[in-house]
């Protein structure tokens, strides 16, 4: 075992000699493409802790409209600023507001409650941030709900509802007073009703009924704080990404330098020449991976939520690009030859792996192309420990397929460095 | 203490090593003499088990298996190639392999303070090995195989590409390794070489030893006699001359500038004959036949051709 550490440790050390090239290629290069991509697409995600900011166009103008405008502007999901039609679309096409709502002439009383119509609602989203207009959608949804509870518990709003809902139907004169009386009366006792804490709880069936709304909201809320918190894992890829490749090279170099020659004449077994080699290239990963990611916790706020998850995640990585290093290692006779053949590789394993582009803008063919690369599993694991949360079962997908990746890349590499050495 | 019985291998359709037995006896400085290509560093690359051979036995210690761990921690290589870490310092490289020999601790620090001295590179150990001369990456090359105080020592192509006076250095160091008692096995193209430390030479061509023996019975053997060439104070009679020179073959003599030239088994003798005869002599050079000739006996070759 020692054996494998004075291995490890002579790889690392000569790692270390080349300091500028390890700085640049392991740190500098993947903290510039985490920051530049991060920067890129830092107006995609919006931080959730702040409310989507929009354009309220309100075209009714209705006492309706106004207080379904200020329930929306209450919710605190959404920060609504009023704004004519015309100055609503230039807000959104400058980029002033991620998109616009657009309360119609016909908004007058709930809408779509009893007359199956559509919502008299209307969105426009800039179409860098169509991802966020379901989440929009969503509040819109909550207001109309909260909006109905209102009307059918306040008594003189109840009364112009039911005003406006016999005006929409048309049915103003038909009704008596007796069957006016019967449904004002049937109204209050569902608004009290809904409006009243549940028996033995303190919120409202109406509340409930909210708070099924809410969830989706919430849900689509898990997704990143920042764009650094998806751009750090690419990254942290890309650092992998060299990182892979510079020791495949050094491997190769060993036996061209004539190094390997002394060490396979020493009386240690050959396995424990690569698995020295392995060692070296494992402590590395594992290193640059903590690095950037201490880096953009302190520097980007990329959270480290989940550090169960990244104890899973790290090691998996590292041991899945070591079985990729040796795997690259074979894949020519010179340095040279090695070092284009791993970078053409890996760059390719990075596009359909979601290296270049977060996974989240690929289309679905490349996505499930990207099964195949571990770039995208070691994304996933990653993100799994830094926003999606992940639960050890949840971990342990990721984390699995990339052990398996490695330990096959693994295996074939070392059989034909043991085929080519024992010629 | 090393022994290799009908070892052959062949890569495709050429056949690198063919047939080759020889015998390395305990303490003896062996060499293996000859032209690039003759297969000397594949015999050598088997016997520390680097390459299988197709047929044949090697035998190192009594154990036929080179890659076993117990032969291996009794030799110690230098290989043709420079096989050291260059941005490593020098110091770096022989605690490195010192370690993977098992050395440890307090041992390993004098073992490297002990190499260091005989290689005279104390004073460079801290710098990296890319900033030495040639003769120096040579000097630490065999100061690596020497590390762990092997009791075999293969040295393959020890001075090839270094200046004379490194050279000589390192020869000077295998002479001393030779006088502790080492078993040395030693591949060279370099005849001088050969003739200065070896106690036995095989002669490879083309995969095979073509004779193998102690360095005089190889010159008795297989290259002809001493030559001669003498110039003479004053003229002389040419009966006179070549009647004293009964011992010598091919005699030559050129009065008009009283030049001699002959072959003999025993120039001194030829000497003695001459001054007896009253032949005062001016200048005289005597050319022992050398590895060079027996080669040239062999193959019809130069040994650099």
């Amino acid at each position: 075992m020692r054996t494998l550490f004075y291995i490890a440790g002579k790889d690392l050390l000569l790692h270390w000699r080349d300091r500028l090239g390890f700085f640049w290629w392991m740190l500098g290069f993947p903290l510039l493409i985490a920051v530049l991509i991060g920067l890129i697409f830092s107006g995609v995600l919006e931080d959730p802790t702040q409310p989507l900011r929009v354009a309220l166009v309100d075209e009714a103008g209705t006492p309706e409209s106004q207080l379904f405008a200020q329930i929306l502007q209450e919710s605190g999901s959404v920060a609504t600023r009023p704004m004519s039609a015309g100055e609503a679309r230039d807000a959104v096409r400058t980029g002033g507001a991620l998109g616009l709502v657009i309360l119609k002439k016909e908004f007058r009383i709930t809408p779509a409650v009893f007359s199956n119509q559509r919502m008299p609602v209307a969105i426009a989203m800039d179409p860098r941030h169509q991802a966020e207009s379901h989440y929009l959608k969503a509040a819109l949804n909550q207001a109309a709900i909260e909006m109905l509870r209102r009307q059918w518990f306040d008594p003189a709003q109840r009364s112009r509802f039911i005003d406006a809902l016999l005006a929409d139907t048309g049915r103003q004169g038909e009704m008596s007073a007796l069957e006016r009386k019967a449904i004002e009366g049937t109204l209050g006792v569902l608004g009290s009703f809904f409006d009243a804490p549940a028996s033995g709880g303190k919120r409202s069936p109406l509340d409930a009924l909210s708070n099924v709304e809410v969830v989706p909201v919430d849900a689509q809320r898990i997704q990143p704080h920042s764009a650094f918190e998806i751009c750090f894992p690419i990254g942290i890829m890309w650092g992998l990404i060299a990182l892979a490749a510079e020791f495949a090279q050094a491997i190769v170099k060993e036996r061209d330098a004539g190094t390997l020659l002394r060490l396979r004449v020493a009386p240690i077994a050959r396995w424990q020449i690569l698995a020295g080699s392995g060692l070296a290239c494992f402590a590395a990963a594992v290193g640059v991976t903590l690095m950037l990611l201490i880096f953009g916790h302190f520097a980007f706020g990329v959270r480290l939520q989940n550090p169960v998850g990244l104890g899973l995640a790290i090691p998996a990585i590292g041991l899945c690009f070591v079985g990729l290093t040796m795997l690259l290692s074979v894949l020519g006779n010179t340095e040279s030859s090695v070092g284009g053949a791993a970078w053409a590789t890996l760059l390719i394993m990075s596009m359909v792996g979601g290296g270049m582009v977060p996974q989240i803008f690929l289309p679905s063919w490349m996505d499930l192309a990207g099964n195949l690369s571990p770039v995208k599993w070691s994304i996933r694991a990653l993100e799994g420990g830094i926003w999606r949360d992940f639960t050890v079962g949840e971990m342990a997908v990721p984390c699995g397929i990339l052990l398996g990746m490695g330990l096959v890349c693994g295996l074939v590499g070392v059989a034909i460095h043991q085929r080519r050495a024992s010629c | 203490m090393i022994r290799v019985t009908h070892l052959r291998k062949t890569y495709g359709s050429v056949t690198a090593v063919d047939d080759l037995s020889f015998e390395v006896r305990p303490n003896e400085t062996f060499g293996l003499l000859g032209p690039n290509g003759a297969g000397k560093t594949t015999t050598m690359h088997m016997l520390v088990g680097l390459l299988r051979p197709d047929s044949g036995e090697i035998s190192i210690g009594g154990i036929t298996d080179p890659t076993r761990p117990e032969v291996r921690r009794i030799m110690g290589i230098a290989p043709q190639v420079l096989s050291l870490y260059d941005d490593m310092t020098v110091r770096e490289n022989l605690m490195f392999f010192g370690r993977l020999y098992g050395m440890h601790g307090r041992r390993l620090r004098g073992r490297v303070k002990a190499v260091l001295e005989r290689g005279a590179l104390t004073e460079r150990a801290g710098s990296l090995v890319k900033t030495l001369s040639g003769g120096m990456q040579r000097r630490l090359q065999l100061a690596c195989a020497l590390l762990h105080e092997p009791q075999v020592l293969l040295l393959d192509e020890p001075t090839v590409g270094i200046d004379p006076q490194a050279r000589h250095h390192i020869l000077k160091d295998i002479e001393d390794l030779k006088r502790q008692g080492r078993t040395i096995l030693l591949t060279t193209h370099y005849m001088e070489e050969a003739q200065q430390l070896c106690d036995r030479i095989a002669i490879m061509d083309q995969g095979r030893i073509l004779v193998m023996d102690s360095l005089e019975n190889l010159i008795q053997s297989h290259a002809g006699k001493v030559l001669v060439r003498a110039e003479l104070e004053e003229p002389a009679p040419a009966e006179t001359v070549l009647h004293s020179l009964a011992c010598a073959s091919g005699s030559e003599w050129r009065a008009d500038n009283g030049r001699l030239r002959f072959e003999t088994d025993e120039p001194l003798e030829a000497i003695r004959q001459l001054n007896a005869a009253g032949l005062a002599i001016r200048r005289i050079s005597i050319d022992r036949p050398s590895l060079e000739t027996v080669f040239l006996e062999l193959t019809g070759r130069s040994l650099r051709d």
